[in-house]
């Protein structure tokens, strides 16, 4: 490892009285020079074709904005980036919903019983998007599984239709999405202390004020972990909005496809991928602050 | 960049990190060079099949035993391969009316027809870039679970439809359809009425089911999901045969094509053209639209098929319109920019 | 456990509900495999649920097109290496960030996630004439390369989270004692994030064992993956092969999933009795 070389030069004047305070410096700076690897990695394989990508926006056909005007007044794209930003949106509140009494009922799971839980988590994982996609246009069609059990219940007299429509297309979704909130969680959950909760307990606390008070902030950087990764992956679904929703689940990657891949106009695919971009790491920069801040804000009532 | 020293970083590479078999499938570059085979970018499924048993193996028996092998035919790979000068294909199929973009993008070298018998093709179907090679139809299809007898008889007739119907979430073909439908005779339909094809599409944007690939379509009509729609006949003939609950006629059908084309720089040009003009030829046509019941374009492979195979194929009479591949050549950015528009609302 | 022996009837029920939930949703995850099992084993050449008689047929056909073995084969060889790149490269990333004192951590952060933020077919139009430069394209460390740009955040994500400043100070507890850096990070920071890394790991494997884009741009005719091979196929219309190939994958995936848990346990014995 390349950090073993950063040690070997230290500069007198990094030597100061305080042992504790100088390992932890040498220990940071050491941490830092992990990062040349991946930033290297990812400079090289990513920033640089990107770039070389979106320069085409401002070349391509012609020298100047023309393709983020009309990316940004005209046409359909601005109207599909907000679409795209409101479904990633309630994805990922939808998951983690959803996914916080999973993660925690696993968490506490030992043994077989845990391992048939994770199992059930990770096959979905491992199972095609597509395939997944056109199974529960298979459960919401009119003569789909859940309507012909509807109707056999008496629940409803006629088949409902579902395709193409809200409830189908988050159900698909959300199902594609869940392990990437569950994973997370699962992970930070297990890594929690229960004998704190328990001692909150045995300190007269309710199970509730435990759970608030305790559990609750301590899983916070699962849940920022986990409502991350969900925004951003769900920022490129493709087929399963275009398989279970209707017209207006057109999402920017589709765009950006049909545009990139059919129309050949890599200019303007070029610029709707850079607004995209933009939009998104402003989002992430916001959202990292608002995390730090909800973190810190438990710290202080703990 | 000059393609020698790619070429030897390639071996290279592809000595250390892969074993003999797996090279030669995995370079097509290095065996090209000994000329045993062609590659050929198509769309797979059924089609790449029918291909091979009706086309590429045929030639290769009986023309100097050039294998083909395909891959799939991603416009924008083209277009990196094309820029970088390292264009892989030899051979590229697509629909006629992404070529003809192609075509614009400088990505399709002109077409020598001096192999080809052109007078035996049938009008509109030889284009300076490319060439069409079947006849499809775009046409109106209908679930018999939900439609005891005759299905809508045009397309006025679909959009009038009591019930669900399915479209093609795309303007090409769809426009068109939309624009039959509101009574435009076939004869007035080029240069399209945006404007009166979306006005036409609100009338029914209710009630439409859109489908973004064919074999979604084929799947809502099957499903009776929709109760009748649209959708391409080689999706629905087999399930149709094989008992699937769907049924479809012909009437106004929108014809529509696949289309063969070289790529500008393709490295086995001279095989491409003799493998192109074999696909051309009277039996591998006849051949083909028995693989597959896409109709041919050279009018000598009719005398070929039986009545019970003429019968299941598209063919261009009163009531049919051919897409019109220029007007898409120029339109298509334009139009598909109109329509995702008007399907946000 | 004794606090909740005497947990009042309410916290009992509630964790009733909360274990029902739980399972309902577990349920939930496996259900499409519920519907794709049956198609797989379908005798219509079309899909139609439930189907009206039972065939082996879409099996017979994989097991005789070795398309679809050499596929899951590139699609495992693709997709291992990039897991183990991503955990390496997410890790480090996540590592320094966190603990590296950086003035811009979030930029930093923000670049080392940007991957997962744009759509497949830009990075891929990208990476083309990169590949062809190195030489790579069309074999599978293209592909590798691709679909690691895209495992990284999975990574540097889900460790960063097992990062929290709580840890930190066990850190500097052990390093205070007179742990040199290299002992801390095995003994003391690594089992705290080793499950973060494993998940992050998995979700990096899934991400690329599914991907179409990069694969159909940066993999050639002999290294096409799965995920195109299926994409291929399901171009005419969609036959029950598709569900055959997802539920072998599915069966594999579970075989795994018990071998492991198997050799977990009987670890888990060995510790014990030693």
């Amino acid at each position: 490892m390349q950090s073993h070389g950063a040690t070997v030069t230290r500069s007198p004047q990094e030597i100061t009285p305080a042992g504790e305070e100088i390992r932890a410096w040498n220990a940071s700076r050491l941490y830092r020079w992990l990062l040349v690897a991946p930033i290297a990695f990812i400079g090289l394989f990513f920033l640089w074709p990107i770039m070389s990508v979106i320069h085409r926006s401002f070349v391509d056909p012609v020298p100047g904005l023309g393709n983020y005007e009309r990316v940004l007044f005209a046409g359909p794209y601005l109207k599909s980036l907000w679409i795209t930003l409101q479904t990633a949106a309630i994805v990922t509140v939808l998951c983690l919903v959803i996914a916080y009494p999973v993660a925690y009922v696993m968490a506490r799971a030992r043994g077989n019983l845990f391992a048939l839980m994770t199992a059930m988590v990770v096959t979905s994982l491992w199972t095609s998007v597509v395939i997944r996609s056109y199974a529960w246009m298979v459960v919401f069609q009119r003569r789909g599984v859940l309507n012909q059990a509807l109707v056999a219940t008496g629940i409803t007299e006629h088949p409902v239709n579902f395709l193409p429509g809200t409830l189908a297309v988050n159900v698909g979704m959300v199902h594609i999405m869940l392990p990437f909130m569950i994973l997370p969680l699962l992970a930070n959950m297990r890594s929690i202390d229960r004998s704190l909760v328990l001692a909150a307990g045995v300190m007269g606390a309710s199970p509730w004020a435990a759970f608030r008070r305790v559990f609750l902030p301590l899983s916070i950087p699962g849940i920022s972990a986990g409502s991350a990764l969900v925004f951003m992956m769900s920022l490129g679904f493709f087929i399963t909005p275009s398989l279970l929703g209707g017209p207006r689940h057109m999402m920017a990657a589709v765009m950006i496809e049909q545009q990139a891949n059919r129309l050949l106009d890599w200019g303007l695919a070029a610029a709707l991928s850079s607004v995209l971009l933009l939009l998104t790491v402003s989002i992430y920069l916001l959202y990292l602050r608002v995390v730090r801040h909800a973190e810190g804000g438990f710290a202080h009532a703990r | 960049m000059a393609s020698s020293r790619q070429c030897k970083v390639t071996r290279r590479t592809a000595l250390a990190g892969l074993g003999a078999t797996g090279m030669a499938l995995a370079m097509p570059g290095i065996l090209r060079a000994q000329s045993s085979q062609l590659v050929m970018a198509t769309g797979g499924g059924k089609l790449d099949d029918a291909y091979r048993t009706t086309i590429f193996n045929p030639w290769k028996e009986g023309y100097g035993g050039i294998d083909v092998i395909t891959t799939s035919n991603e416009g924008a790979r083209l277009k990196a391969m094309v820029e970088q000068n390292n264009v892989e294909w030899d051979l590229i199929q697509g629909p006629a009316e992404e070529l003809v973009v192609y075509a614009r993008e400088g990505l399709l070298e002109p077409i020598d027809f001096s192999g080809i018998d052109r007078d035996k093709m049938i009008e509109g179907s030889m284009h300076e870039h490319f060439v069409l090679t079947d006849l499809a139809a775009h046409h109106i299809a209908w679930n018999t679970d939900n439609i005891s007898g005759e299905g809508p008889g045009d397309w006025s007739a679909l959009f009038n439809l009591d019930g669900r119907i399915s479209l093609w979430k795309k303007p090409f073909q769809t426009l068109e359809v939309a624009l039959l439908a509101d009574g435009v005779s076939p004869a007035e339909l080029y240069p399209l009425d945006i404007d009166r094809a979306l006005a036409s599409l609100d009338n029914v944007s209710d009630k439409v089911l859109w489908w973004d690939t064919g074999a979604q379509g084929a799947q809502m009509l099957i499903d009776g999901e929709v109760d009748a729609g649209s959708t391409w006949n080689g999706r629905v003939h087999e399930p149709r045969k094989a008992g699937a609950p769907v049924d479809f006629h012909f009437n106004q059908a929108v014809l529509v094509s696949d289309a063969w084309a070289v790529p500008a720089g393709a490295p086995n040009k001279e095989k491409a053209l003799e493998l192109l003009a074999y696909a051309l030829s009277a039996e591998a046509q006849a051949a083909f639209a028995k693989a597959i019941p896409y109709g041919p374009v050279n009018t000598d492979a009719e005398a070929l098929l039986d009545e019970e195979v003429k019968a299941d194929l598209p063919k261009l009479d009163g009531s049919s319109v051919m897409l019109d591949v220029d007007y898409w050549a120029d339109h298509s950015a334009e139009a598909t920019e109109r329509f995702n528009n008007w399907l946000l609302g | 456990m004794p606090a909740e022996i005497t947990m009042p009837l309410r916290y009992r029920i509630f964790n009733m509900l909360l274990l029902g939930v739980a399972w309902a949703i577990l349920v939930y995850l496996v259900l499409p495999q519920f519907i794709i099992l049956p198609l797989s084993f379908s005798n219509q050449s079309y899909l139609s649920f439930p189907p009206s008689g039972w065939s082996t047929e879409w099996y017979v056909r994989i097991a005789e097109n070795p398309a679809w073995s050499q596929a899951a084969w590139n699609s495992l060889a693709i997709g291992i290496p990039t897991a183990f790149l991503s955990m390496v490269f997410g890790t480090l990333a996540a590592l320094a960030v966190a603990r590296g004192g950086l003035g811009r951590a979030g930029l930093t952060a923000a670049f080392i996630v940007a991957p997962m933020m744009l759509p497949h077919v830009i990075l891929a139009i990208g990476l083309y004439p990169m590949m062809l430069w190195l030489g790579l394209l069309n074999s599978h460390a293209a592909a590798i390369v691709g679909h690691t740009v895209i495992g990284i955040p999975l990574v540097f994500i889900t460790v960063n989270a097992a990062l929290s400043r709580y840890n930190l100070a066990l850190e500097l507890a052990a390093m205070t004692l007179g742990a040199n850096p290299w002992q801390t990070f095995w003994k003391v920071t690594f089992p705290m994030i080793r499950t973060g890394v494993v998940i992050g790991g998995i979700l990096a494997f899934a991400t690329s064992f599914d991907e179409l884009m990069l694969a159909l741009f940066l993999t050639g005719a002999g290294t096409r993956t799965l995920p195109r091979l299926i994409w291929e196929q399901m171009n005419d219309y969609l036959t029950p092969t598709i569900a055959a190939a997802a539920t072998l994958i599915f069966a594999f995936t579970l075989l795994l999933l018990i071998i492991v848990s198997i050799l977990q346990a009987r670890s888990g014995r060995v510790e014990s009795h030693g």
